[in-house]
């Protein structure tokens, strides 16, 4: 056992979704085929960053060229950046299907060179996000033909000669759509593949493998009308962590304190703002411009966001359905940023597509977003 | 310089022959792709060159990928000895073509009419498929004249699959579904009452092997008003057994339920609480459930046992309307707990 609770061995990493830092070295990758969340010394021994930008051209094509494939072969998942040695790491799935390869990618950004970094015989540890379906629920009568029945969730009842195959129902998957480390917990957002919820799991780190009533369900109102749940798609920590912003897959963003977790099962939470039609919040980070902090949301459709803190904790609950929607905002004229992270305290790092669908690492400067 | 696929150590490898031996050590192999265009000098393929007596190997990090393009670039050297240019040699790996074995079981809901406010749908392939190109292969039209509507499902990133990447769920857009959220207003339900649609797996969705399907799978709905109640199982009708049969329990539902949840949320305890081992049918539509006991029933009490999880076609659950009418008392949520309803075999 090492620091962090981490035993060294070789995880069993079938997919990799969400990744973000937590302390010293321990990256927490997020396995939505295993439903697993790992947590994996990367041992990155480059010197302390300083305040350097870091851009990359072409991210994808020298992604993919590493990695010998096409740039269609490559899906980059998830994105962040070490806090000491500002390495950027990715969460990239090589291939599709059954020939799919997961892997964390370490760009060095000295250099900007592509390592992979080990999943093999190194120190980490793991934790389950989902039960696994109990031995109680009945097998139920299933169409499914095929070899996959031999599997031990198939059972083949013969009823008067004619063959009944009866399954346990697939297991329930939780999809981690972010997760963020705020001292000593794993803030985990999911949502599953079967009932409609938002759950927000505090998980303790070091793992201790309890998982009792750490998942809360987070109800927001629109409008002072009506009250509803949503998965949580993306989230950030604010004010060292004591306030979370947050955004569902259905547009609205509300606002919550860590104190409002700390005991239930449910939460109501603050709406500050609606993101508007036809648009998915895809990131946020959070960032300081002259002593203020701010917080950037990447969208599929609208241009990036940004918001003062400040702000956000003097938005009083959205109640009424008219224009503005909302805390105020700035739009930032740079299309095409869908992942965010903090380089180091003078920019922040996005990861952009231009017209032509190519990829680039862009260093934005805090101090003139 | 000539390069041919062959094999070392069990793995597939290039081996390129033709090359002074001072120069083996500084080939480098690329994507075809991405020394086409107007890249700058780039990281070459992640691998390890083997020297085979008057032959290089490259064997890569990651297996090469069928149907790809390769370049070989071997510097200090040239096809033409009077140049410094390097070496280049390109070769594709070749790409076999399997047939088809993949298709659609079911998409559920499997009754023909939706309520307007339908918030998932689960599509089950009979084998494992690609994951990430779903929204390039499922689409939803109007039935008649099959205009497309778009801005209907949820773009998923990722996606919703179970362990097996059998069965994919498909969300329409919730913040169409929800009263009050501005894309609700803007653009209404992704669904219009009275206006039938049909869903379209298109053939050339990958499965895992990376194969079309057999063909493609076309699924009509009518659609009909929301629904927004809570799953009340008080109102469903249970026909209890025979005591010293097996015969089985029959339970059907006020309204259809959600085929995944109805699979996992319902289960059958004794007087003594213990599990009662059996199996279970979904019946047509997803509108009842049949419950046979391993074991015929005593002539005892029993309780149906829901979890409170369980959904309806529009994400209504036992505890909760879908989006709760803070003015309306009988859309107040219930308690979290499991439901139980009593019987007795006859």
């Amino acid at each position: 056992m090492t620091e962090n609770g981490l035993s060294v061995g070789t995880p069993d990493v079938k997919s990799v979704g969400a990744i973000a830092f937590g302390p010293d070295d321990v990256l927490f990758v997020a396995d939505n085929v295993t439903a697993m969340i790992f947590a994996v010394d990367v041992a990155d021994a480059a010197p302390t960053g300083a305040g350097e930008a870091f851009d990359v051209d072409n991210l994808d094509t020298k992604l993919a060229a590493f990695l010998g494939c096409n740039t269609a072969d490559v899906t980059i998942r998830d994105m962040a950046v070490h806090p000491r040695t500002h390495n950027v790491y990715l969460s990239v799935m090589r291939g599709r299907g059954s020939t799919a390869i997961p892997l964390i990618v370490k760009v060095d950004r000295r250099d900007a060179s592509f390592h992979e970094v080990p999943l093999r015989d190194v120190a980490f540890s793991q934790v389950a996000i989902t039960n696994a379906p109990g031995e109680d629920v009945p097998r139920t009568d299933t169409q499914l033909p095929g070899e996959g029945d031999s599997a031990e969730n198939v059972e083949v009842l013969d009823v008067r000669g004619y063959k009944l195959r009866l399954a346990r129902p697939p297991a329930r998957t939780a999809t981690v759509t972010d997760m963020q480390y705020v001292d000593g917990t794993l803030i985990v957002a999911g949502m599953s593949n079967e009932e409609f919820s938002s759950n927000l799991r505090r998980i303790p780190f070091p793992f201790t493998g309890n998982l009792d009533d750490n998942s809360l369900e987070i109800f927001h109102v629109s409008h002072g009308k009506w009250e509803t749940a949503a998965p949580i798609r993306t989230f950030v920590p604010y004010e060292g962590g004591r306030s979370i912003l947050a955004s569902y897959t259905c547009t609205p963003v509300v606002h919550f304190s860590l104190t409002d977790l700390t005991s239930g099962t449910t939460a109501k939470v603050r709406t500050v703002a609606e993101l508007g039609p036809m648009n998915q919040p895809l990131d946020i980070v959070s960032f300081v411009q002259g002593g203020d902090e701010y917080v950037l949301v990447a969208n599929t459709h609208h241009p990036l966001i940004k918001i003062a803190c400040r702000d956000i904790d003097a938005q009083e609950p959205l109640t009424e359905p008219r224009e503005p929607r909302g805390v105020p905002r700035e739009e930032l004229e740079l299309p095409g940023v869908h992942r965010l992270a903090n380089l180091n305290g003078d920019h922040v790092l996005a990861l952009q597509r231009d017209e032509s669908g190519a990829r680039h690492l862009r260093s934005l400067k805090t101090a003139s977003l | 310089m000539i390069v041919e696929w062959a094999r070392h150590g069990g793995e597939d490898c290039l081996r390129v022959t033709g090359l002074p031996a001072t120069t083996l050590r500084a080939l480098r192999v690329y994507p075809s792709e991405s020394v086409d265009g107007e890249i700058a000098p780039i990281q070459s393929v992640s691998g390890r060159l083997v020297i085979e007596d008057d032959a290089v190997c490259f064997v890569p990090r990651f297996p090469f990928v069928d149907g790809t393009s390769y370049t070989v670039i071997a510097d200090g050297t040239a096809n033409d000895s009077t140049s410094d240019a390097p070496a280049v040699a390109t070769i594709a790996r070749p790409r076999v073509e399997r047939p088809s074995a993949t298709s659609v079981v079911e998409i559920y809901p499997t009754a023909p009419t939706l309520p307007r406010n339908q918030l998932k749908l689960y599509v089950e392939f009979s084998d494992p498929m690609s994951e990430g190109v779903a929204t390039q292969h499922i689409t939803i039209r109007r039935a008649d004249g099959g205009e497309p509507l778009p801005h209907t499902f949820f773009p998923l990133d990722p996606e919703l699959w179970d362990r097996d990447r059998g069965r994919l769920t498909v969300l329409f857009d919730p913040a169409r579904i929800k009263r009050g959220l501005i894309a609700h207003r803007r653009q209404g339900y992704p669904l219009r009452v009275g206006e039938p649609i049909e869903v379209v797996i298109d053939r050339a969705f990958p499965d895992a092997e990376g194969r079309p399907l057999v063909r493609t799978f076309v699924k009509r709905y009518d659609v009909d008003r929301d629904v927004r109640e809570r799953v009340d199982p008080g109102r469903w009708k249970l026909e209890p057994p025979a005591t010293g049969t097996t015969d089985p329990l029959r339970v059907e539902f006020d309204r259809p339920l959600d085929h995944a949840l109805v699979q996992r949320c319902l289960s059958i305890i004794d007087g003594d609480q213990h599990h009662v081992g059996g199996h279970a049918f979904i019946g047509v539509e997803e509108r009842s459930w049949e419950f046979v006991p391993k074991a015929p029933w005593h002539h005892a009490s029993y309780t149906l046992v829901v979890d409170p999880i369980l959904e309806d076609l529009a994400g209504n659950s036992v505890t909760r309307v879908f989006d709760r009418d803070l003015a309306e008392p009988a859309d107040s949520p219930t308690e979290t707990q499991p439901v139980t309803i009593e019987f007795r075999p006859s």
